[in-house]
């Protein structure tokens, strides 16, 4: 009996020898990605620049992990930083909790945050993970096209 | 079926309520819930929004429930076809001009428009046309910020002002599709009331400066509580973010109290408490300075110092000072911490009135005490008299209900007093008179010889005063603006008219206090006591300035800011502790002290002015080492042969509740029994319900 299950165990040791193996050689190797893969966050901007995120907290309450922090404050009319009254002082979401579900994305009502085919994120330290405005923010374009009024 | 009672039937439930009740009410009352925005329970009604629409079987059209008294065998359908195609016509049409702009609104999240919307609307729009645009927002004044495309002109805010608070600082400017709100002139709005038209705005277009963008109401926790700011005890929910912060402060309505509104004073007095400057550790001073210290060093230090003092010049040399701020619990396990484990009977609160009164006149209290009614008698009475009063500084919500009482149900006011207040353009009869006449004024209203003789002034207040019905009295018994000499003579006196109105008419009296919870403080014995052992005896810190003490504990308490002479008094003494909240003025010359947790932070109970007992809960932690007073006054205590043994607020509430004449048998001995409303205690209402 025992021999019996000991056969079956190493048939599939054997068959599988025999395959090629799936490890890919990161990084050298790239895996292509599947195109709707939710990885790190991305704030995105308008065409003027003006970032998109108006600091609502949807996303922040949509979250199931409880990942994002924000603090929100009042644009200066002169020298706007979002479009609209308010935007996000602080935006920090915490990539070690997130579970990467996607409901940001989809609470959000600007298209401001998406999650984006990038999954190497790592650090030595885990205060690194906590990923500010500065790193998930695009930069601006080069070339601004002017505010629509 | 009794006359005043009429049957109506809402949407197949039969219900019997008072004539005369608005037929919104009576649905209410038996859980149909109509969908309203301009109707509110406390303002007139004015059946602008007609969102309230309803059918009434008989009548050709619908009809207003806000605006319809229920008669009798009227039948109502709430949900019919015809009801909820109107009001999703009224939503639709609502939200033609409003900007939609929930994610950035600050009402989002708890905005009725948005509720209702979801629940009645018609979830698309036909309009296509240009919304009207408003500059915004715009600053109203100090406290509110308004956003005109938002409104839905309702009018809340605008009876608000005309109805309640009576200021007529907000207003409708325009007509028709282009009105909107504003001030006259466009002059700020600033009214001691500003804060409650927050709460009334049914969208977000009238909101916290203070508080703009700070939050959003769905991660807020709330926790009930008692404002601190005054001795009304109105009831507040203490609105939290992430358990730290502490947002804002929202009314939790008390008919009993506070009648559902705040004062400005309360609603945006939450600063000190995440202040940076709140004490985080003990502190000693070592060489001159106060350094961070540790509790066990603190306490040992305190008591050795203390237990000095009192063997060289006996243990009555050490003056125990609270504030009367401070919670039931903190003062009740203060005054036993000074007389059953230090053996001081020198204790007393600060700031309190700074006169005081002998044995003999201990009556004319007793008159006082006996005479005390509770908030909600201001409501019934015929007669409201100020004397030497103004409730507008002292307890600002308590105006509102005067106003009410006024304008609802016909009460009279008489304004006795030294100076114009803002109650004043109320009152039927005034009488003024200067600073130091006042008790030949109290008096000669009852006396037969100064009648008759009496000026033309008098003959109006003595009208109201001979009328029927019952008065409510409320006084200010710290008398500021009397001079200090004359104080004792203006109690006596008031005590005098109590007992002569008594004779005639029923009579309630209420004080006006001046913090928080001064009522519990004179309850306990945390007053320094008279000749005969009751409390209202020389103020102790004019005995401090004459020198007559070794050693002083300030808990809560800081009068060297204020009083002229103290600082070199306190620096003479051999050892001072205190218990702070921050680095006040009386603890930069401590030799010792203590961080204290705020009411926000600790659980207790305090007394209002009309003796109600009502619980705060906990809401943020507190900050460092901070610790309940009660809490290290017990441990302190641990260093003496009588130490306390408290090991829980409830433990606390229960000994008063055992002990305190008044509380005892009144109070219940758990905070869950007290309840969210709270109970009144000997005076607060319940003598005069008996
Ligand atoms: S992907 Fe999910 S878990 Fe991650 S931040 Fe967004 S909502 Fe939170
Ligand atoms: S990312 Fe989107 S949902 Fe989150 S705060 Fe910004 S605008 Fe709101
Ligand atoms: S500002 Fe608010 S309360 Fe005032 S009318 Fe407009 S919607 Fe009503
Ligand atoms: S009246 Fe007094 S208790 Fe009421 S909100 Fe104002 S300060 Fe607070
Ligand atoms: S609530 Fe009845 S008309 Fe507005």
């Amino acid at each position: 009996m025992a021999f019996l299950e000991f056969a079956r165990g190493l048939k599939v040791t054997l068959s599988t020898m025999l395959k090629p193996p799936t490890t890919i050689q990161q990084p050298e190797e790239r895996r292509v990605l599947p195109e709707r893969f939710r990885g790190k966050h991305a704030l995105h901007r308008y065409e003027n620049n003006l970032e998109r995120c108006i600091g609502c907290f949807l996303c922040a309450g949509a979250c199931p992990a409880e990942c994002i922090y924000i603090e929100a404050a009042e644009n200066d009319p002169n020298n706007p930083v979002s479009a609209g009254e308010r935007y996000a002082r602080i935006y920090e979401i915490d990539e070690l909790r997130c579970i990467f579900c996607g409901f940001c994305e989809e609470a959000c009502p600007t298209g401001a945050i998406t999650l984006e085919p990038v999954f190497e994120m790592s650090d030595y330290e885990r205060g690194g993970m906590i990923f500010d405005k500065a790193i998930l923010l695009d930069p601006p374009r080069p070339q601004a096209v002017a505010a629509e009024t | 079926m009794a006359e005043d009672r009429v049957h109506v039937t809402i949407d197949g439930a039969q219900t019997e309520v008072p004539k005369g009740t608005i037929l919104w009410e009576a649905a209410k009352d038996i859980g149909v819930d109509i969908p309203i925005f301009c109707y509110h329970s406390k303002l007139g009604p004015v059946g602008v929004c007609r969102m309230c629409m309803v059918q009434v079987e008989g009548m050709p059209k619908l009809t207003t429930a806000c605006t319809t008294t229920v008669t009798d065998g009227m039948v109502v359908h709430t949900r019919s076809p015809e009801v909820e195609k109107a009001q999703r016509g009224v939503l639709e049409f609502l939200l033609i001009n409003h900007p939609l702009d929930c994610p950035i609104c600050d009402r989002g999240g708890e905005c009725p428009l948005q509720d209702q919307t979801f629940q009645y609307g018609p979830g698309i729009s036909r309009f296509v046309e240009r919304k009207r645009h408003f500059v915004k927002p715009v600053r109203l004044g100090p406290t509110i910020d308004l956003d005109r495309e938002r409104c839905i002109l309702c009018w809340r805010c605008v009876r608000f002002t005309s109805e309640v608070a009576e200021d007529n600082k907000l207003i409708l400017v325009d007509r028709g599709s282009e009105s909107f709100i504003g001030t006259f002139e466009a002059e700020p709005y600033v009214s001691n009331f500003s804060g409650n038209v927050i709460e009334l705005c049914p969208v977000g277009a009238l909101t916290s400066h203070k508080q703009r963008f700070t939050f959003r109401p769905w991660e807020l926790q709330q926790h009930p509580s008692i404002c601190p700011h005054c001795p009304m005890g109105c009831n507040i929910n203490i609105d939290v973010r992430d358990a730290q912060e502490v947002i804002r402060f929202r009314s939790r309505t008390n008919e009993a109290v506070d009648d559902g509104w705040l004062c400005d004073r309360g609603r945006f007095g939450y600063d000190f408490i995440g202040s940076p400057d709140r004490l985080k550790t003990p502190l000693i001073r070592e060489d001159g300075t106060l350094r961070p210290a540790s509790f066990s060093a603190a306490y040992r230090l305190i008591a050795e110092r203390l237990q000095r003092v009192a063997a060289e010049a006996g243990p009555h040399s050490i003056a125990g000072i609270a504030s009367p701020r401070l919670s039931n619990e903190d003062l009740f396990v203060f005054r036993r911490f000074l007389r059953d484990s230090v053996g001081s009977e020198s204790i007393d609160y600060w700031p309190r009135p700074e006169y005081s009164i002998d044995s003999g006149d201990s009556a004319a209290l007793q008159t006082l005490d006996s005479a005390l009614t509770s908030i909600d008698r201001i409501d019934s009475a015929a007669l409201i008299v100020l004397i030497a009063a103004d409730p507008s500084e002292k307890e600002p919500v308590m105006e509102l209900r005067i106003r009410s009482a006024l304008n609802k149900r016909s009460a009279q006011l008489v304004d006795i007093g030294i100076h114009d207040v803002p109650l004043s353009g109320k009152a039927s009869a005034v009488l003024r008179f200067a600073p130091d006449q006042i008790d030949g004024v109290l008096r000669g209203l009852f006396l037969a010889a100064a009648r008759e003789a009496g000026s033309e002034e008098f003959a109006g207040a003595r009208e109201l005063l001979d009328g029927d019905g019952p008065v409510v009295l409320l006084y200010d018994d710290s008398f500021p603006d009397i001079p200090q000499e004359r104080r004792r003579d203006a109690l006596l006196s008031l005590a005098y008219m109590v007992d002569n109105l008594r004779e005639r008419r029923q009579v309630g009296v209420i004080p006006l206090l001046t913090t928080s919870n001064e009522m519990a403080a004179r309850d306990f014995g945390v007053m320094a006591p008279n000749d005969s052992g009751s409390v209202w005896g020389e103020p102790l810190v004019d005995r401090l300035l004459s020198g007559d003490y070794r050693a002083a504990l300030f808990w809560g308490a800081n009068p060297v800011g204020t009083v002229a002479g103290l600082t070199e008094a306190v620096e003479a003494l051999d050892f001072v502790a205190v218990s702070e909240l921050r680095l006040s003025e009386t603890a930069g010359l401590a030799d010792v002290v203590l961080p204290a947790s705020c009411f926000a932070e600790k659980v207790g109970t305090v007394t209002n002015t009309c003796r109600r007992v009502q619980v705060f809960s906990e809401a943020v932690p507190a900050p460092g080492m901070a610790r309940p007073d009660w809490q290290m006054l017990v441990e302190l205590s641990q260093r003496w042969d009588n130490p306390l043994s408290y090991a829980s607020p409830e433990a606390i509430l229960a000994d008063i509740s055992g002990s305190v004449p008044g509380y005892a048998g009144r109070l219940p001995t758990s905070y869950r029994r007290v309840g969210p409303l709270g109970v009144a205690v000997k005076g607060g209402g319940v003598e005069a319900a008996e």
